[in-house]
């Protein structure tokens, strides 16, 4: 027997080794300064799961190694097969700063949003796995995701589209469902970071996630953090997870140091001042000249951290790169606080690798901070606004701006609004505008012709308290053109309680999501608008009692008076002062009196 | 021989009122809630190419369809629709008293106040032409016509139905026979289903419209009771109160019949029950407008018989309900568009004007049940009072 199952357990172990992958562990981290004294920093981290069987439900034991054991098991329970969450803050700024890093595949709107793959046998089904999955997440990421629910939920249609490879690869038992959903309001802190830090496997004690500190991550002008899960198989059918973690952020070098000069924001000392030698300058006047290009900045300042050696469990070396103009850059690293030189060659992408147990910081230095990579320009600028002023209706418009002078721009416009936002659709119109000549053209959506512009669309309107509109929108703007679309709604009100705290701040609308596609439907290029805030109608919160009161009355006056006038009998005047006069209570009492009275002499004769 | 004018004159307004003027009456408190706005029919007219659903009405989302939503079609069939109100509301009041027709069909067809209503091209406008239209085919004696007329409005407003106690009465009372009342009953049966079954596909998309309309989902500000009191309920006694207010208009339905149909003119009586029941329902309806308040005072001269025994001289009645039509919209823009005032301002207002309206009515119930008494009972100059 036991000689049995020590064959078992070599087969077994043997069957491990070839059958099953085994998971890795990868992480990168990319410097890119940007113009007026901003720095993008980009940490990726990649980790593969081992190889996982959903159907096999004998086998019950499941190895994690580098993949989270505290995500794992929530997948598994929900039949999430993919998974994306995406904590932002701040705006990004296409004109300054280019193109999204990774096409915006990784950068999410502001607040919180989170889609998922789930596998179900039917909608409901999935419906309670989707709300059981994003209870989970909010124990695990420490976000108001439990808050999500059917009524700000929807299934995308055209964007936000699976990619993990098992879709084609691996025959699914159940169909998949895709749900998606934002929390505007959503403030991302340091509390979110925590989380995101234990998912892991160095936990933020070495490699480059020691880097990762919450105060400085989400000081910084613009960040967006993001969590994806995709399930991938191999050609043998062996599948398992992908996680991917990127935190991406714009640092303003010059308020960092700043900042660390002085913690309190104080004016600049007049001696400090650079002033415009060429206008009047004296110990009164002065016209500031713009940040000087002079910048000497190290991770330490960054991140308030240095790396703390290298990370033991990553299956390739961990990388620091830096994507700057070499002739006028210099990057440093320096092991142990001493100076050695990083790599800066002719190469426009000077990685080091680090190794060891030595801290490590990375120092960048350069005299023109001006001088930058060129920018990669967004394949569309988009921006969103409310219109209208008035608290019972409004408008909502959508810039679309197409810079290329000779590609069309395919894309697909997402957007969910509440169900309080009583979407209008067909009052929608289209406005083409010829960026050079200023010729504008209006079609509105009732319009035959403007299926060239919107070939499709798909559009499900909201319902009290059940759905939000969710409205998606597959457009083409032709080159040198810009686009507006803008259309009409009404904002209901609310129920008392229905409202949140401070309801005169006004109602975030969630960030809607532009997907540019290419030829081929692949998607090229990802953003996301600005969130809206709108103003609804509010009751007045200390009314309640007087309301139910004074309305109940109305009522009530109604009810009786009317009634009253039914039932009771018509009389003259003179009829009923005779009857009054019959039945005062002075008579009825010595009516009854006597009839008492008789009753005893009647009683007293017997 | 106003009517021609009065349709030239609607034509032309339609076509001359600018783009501006016509949306801030279209979205006016006073002239539209979500339920019957213009904006929601051509949502709704809409999005029934892209197979959606719909849920407000069908019926016009059909004739919309026939017409193809052409401009002039519809500002056509919204102002024929306004003159066969006044015709048939006019026949209906010729046939009782002999006040001057001629007036009568000036005040409502010059009326700007009926004019702007129209200008809002509320669907309301429809359900008022059905119900009036039922009145007179119901004082002609053409029963079933009359039935289908209401279960047409009761697919608009479902508390039409009510309409048809004191209406089966008053065929009861003038054919004393049994089974045209039953026929009537089943005609409108027959009415309600077809038009159920030929106007939606599915018995889910039907219900929802009335779920909405009962349940009070979409809560904005109109002239009602409703609006306020459902924002500001607590969530506990929330169901509670949507049930009451429901019943609420049908409490008084089977009463009033009883009082009204043992008056000796009895067609009258019943008439005037009806007319008591529309305005009920036009002060403590869910979403009224002011269209609904038009459709009950247009039958004021129907009534002439009791003006001497009014309490308030109609002169006052009228100026209040002039002043207060004044304060509604300033204070709702002031609340809305200025934010100067809250909720509370329009509320109040609301809430005086309801008060007056129930004032008023109670004033003509007490009116026509002296006059009752007094066709009863011989006509002396003695004040009658109640006990």
């Amino acid at each position: 027997m036991l000689r049995n199952w020590g064959f078992w357990l070599i087969v077994s172990q043997f069957s491990l080794v070839f059958c099953n992958q085994k998971g890795s562990f990868k992480e990168r981290l990319d410097f890119t300064p940007l113009p007026k004294n901003n720095l993008l920093a980009s940490f990726n981290f990649e980790i593969k799961s081992d190889t996982v069987n959903w159907y096999d439900t004998s086998s019950t034991y499941s190895h994690y190694t580098v993949f989270p054991k505290s995500l794992g098991p929530i997948l598994e329970d929900t039949k999430t097969r993919e998974l994306h969450l995406r904590f932002s803050q701040g705006w990004w700024d296409s004109e300054l700063w280019g193109s999204l890093p990774q096409n915006g595949s990784q950068s999410g709107g502001t607040g919180v949003e989170v889609w998922a793959v789930i596998e179900a046998d039917n909608k409901t089904e999935a419906e309670g796995e989707w709300i059981h999955l994003v209870n989970s997440l909010s124990g695990l990421f420490c976000a108001s995701l439990n808050f999500i629910d059917n009524v700000i939920t929807t299934n995308p249609v055209y964007s936000l589209q699976p990619t993990s490879n098992f879709i084609n690869e691996l025959p699914t038992e159940g169909d998949l469902f895709l749900f998606r959903s934002a929390l505007p309001r959503e403030p991302v802190c340091t509390e979110n970071l925590t989380p995101f830090l234990d998912l892991l496997p160095s936990k933020g004690k070495n490699g480059l996630s020691s880097l990762l500190n919450g105060h400085k991550v989400y000081d910084s002008q613009w960040n967006s953090m993001s969590i994806d899960v995709e399930t991938n198989c191999d050609d043998e059918l062996n599948c398992h997870y992908d996680l991917k973690q990127n935190i991406h952020m714009i640092v303003n070098t010059k308020r960092v140091l700043s900042k660390l000069r002085d913690p309190l924001p104080v004016p600049t000392p007049g001696n400090e001042l650079r002033c415009d030698r060429t206008k009047k300058h004296d110990a009164y006047y002065c016209f500031p000249l713009v940040d000087s290009t002079d910048i000497k900045i190290d991770m330490r300042e960054i991140f308030g951290n240095i790396i703390n050696g290298e990370n033991t469990v990553t299956t390739e070396k961990s990388r620091v790169c830096a994507h700057t103009v070499p002739e006028v850059w210099k990057v440093l690293a320096k092991v142990n606080d001493y100076d050695s030189v990083f790599a800066y060659s002719e190469v426009q992408e000077p990685c080091y690798e680090i190794s060891g147990t030595d801290t490590l910081n990375i120092e960048l230095k350069t005299d023109r901070s001006d001088i930058t990579l060129p920018l990669k320009e967004p394949p569309l600028v988009v921006s969103r606004s409310l219109t209208g002023y008035s608290q019972d209706s409004g408008g909502l418009r959508i810039d679309f701006r197409n810079p290329s002078d000779s590609e069309e721009v395919n894309f697909v416009y997402y957007q969910s609004t509440p169900w309080y936002m009583k979407t209008y659709l067909h009052t929608l119109k289209m406005t083409l505008t010829n960026n050079t000549s200023g010729e504008s053209f209006v079609i509105p959506i009732t319009d035959r012709s403007i299926v060239s512009y919107l070939p499709e669309f798909y559009y499900e309107p909201m319902i009290d308290r059940v759905r939000p509109s969710h409205l998606e929108l597959k457009l083409v703007l032709p080159p040198n053109f810009s686009m507006r679309l803008a259309y009409k709604f009404d904002k209901l009100m609310l129920k008392y309680a229905e409202y949140p705290p401070d309801a005169n701040h006004g109602f975030e609308i969630e960030p809607a999501i532009v997907t540019v596609v290419d030829k081929f439907n692949k998607v090229i290029y990802e953003a996301r608008t600005t969130p809206a805030l709108l103003t609804l109608p509010t009751p007045d919160f200390s009314m309640p009692y007087n309301v139910i009161i004074l309305t109940s009355t109305v009522m009530a006056l109604a009810f009786g008076g009317i009634f009253n006038l039914i039932v009771k009998r018509v009389v003259t005047e003179e009829q009923a002062e005779y009857y009054y006069q019959q039945n005062s209570p002075k008579l009825r009492l010595r009516r009854l009196i006597a009839r008492i009275s008789a009753k005893f002499q009647k009683k007293k004769a017997d | 021989m106003f009517m021609l004018p009065a349709l030239f004159l609607r034509l032309a307004l339609f076509l001359t009122i600018p783009a501006d003027i016509e949306s801030i009456i279209q979205d006016s408190v006073l002239f539209s809630t979500p339920t019957n706005s213009y904006k929601q029919l051509q949502e709704e007219f809409f999005l029934q190419h892209i197979r959606h659903t719909v849920t407000t009405s069908p019926l016009l989302i059909t004739i919309l369809n026939l017409i193809n939503n052409d401009q002039f079609l519809t500002n056509l069939i919204y102002s024929v629709v306004d003159i066969s109100i006044a015709y048939l509301l006019v026949s209906t009041i010729g046939r009782f008293t002999k006040v001057d027709r001629e007036r009568i069909l000036k005040l409502y067809l010059f009326n700007p106040l009926v004019l702007l209503s129209l200008v809002s091209k509320t669907t309301t406008i429809f359900n008022n032409l059905f119900i009036v239209a039922a009145l007179n085919a119901l004082t002609v004696s053409c029963y079933c016509l009359s039935a289908i007329f209401i279960a047409t409005s009761a697919y608009f407003t479902y508390y039409s139905w009510y309409l048809m106690v004191p209406i089966l009465t008053y065929i009861y009372k003038e054919t004393q026979c049994t089974l045209i009342v039953i026929k009537t009953l089943l005609v409108f049966a027959a009415t309600t289903v077809a038009i159920m079954l030929l106007t939606t596909q599915s018995k889910e998309e039907f219900f929802t419209y009335y779920r909405e309309l009962s349940s009070f989902t979409t809560i904005t500000p109109n002239l009602g009771l409703w609006w306020y009191f459902f924002t500001e309920i607590f969530e506990f006694f929330h169901n509670f109160f949507i049930v009451m207010f429901n019943l609420y208009t049908f409490v008084y339905v089977i009463p009033l019949t009883l009082k009204f149909q043992g008056r000796q003119d009895y067609r009258k009586g019943l008439i005037f029950s009806i007319w008591v029941i529309l305005a009920l329902e036009a002060i403590f309806k869910p979403y009224p407008v002011i269209a609904d308040h038009i459709l009950v005072h247009s039958y004021v001269p129907l009534w002439s018989l009791c003006f001497h025994d009014l309490k308030f001289p109609l002169l006052l009645s009228y100026l209040a309900n002039m002043v207060l039509l004044l304060m509604l919209p300033t204070f709702y823009f002031m609340w809305i568009n200025l934010s100067s005032g809250n909720a509370n301002f329009f509320y109040a207002i609301g809430l005086v004007f309801s008060f007056i309206q129930v004032a008023v009515l109670m004033d003509f119930i007490w009116a026509m049940i002296q006059n009752s008494h007094r066709a009863c009972y011989g006509f002396s100059r003695k004040r009658l009072t109640q006990i």
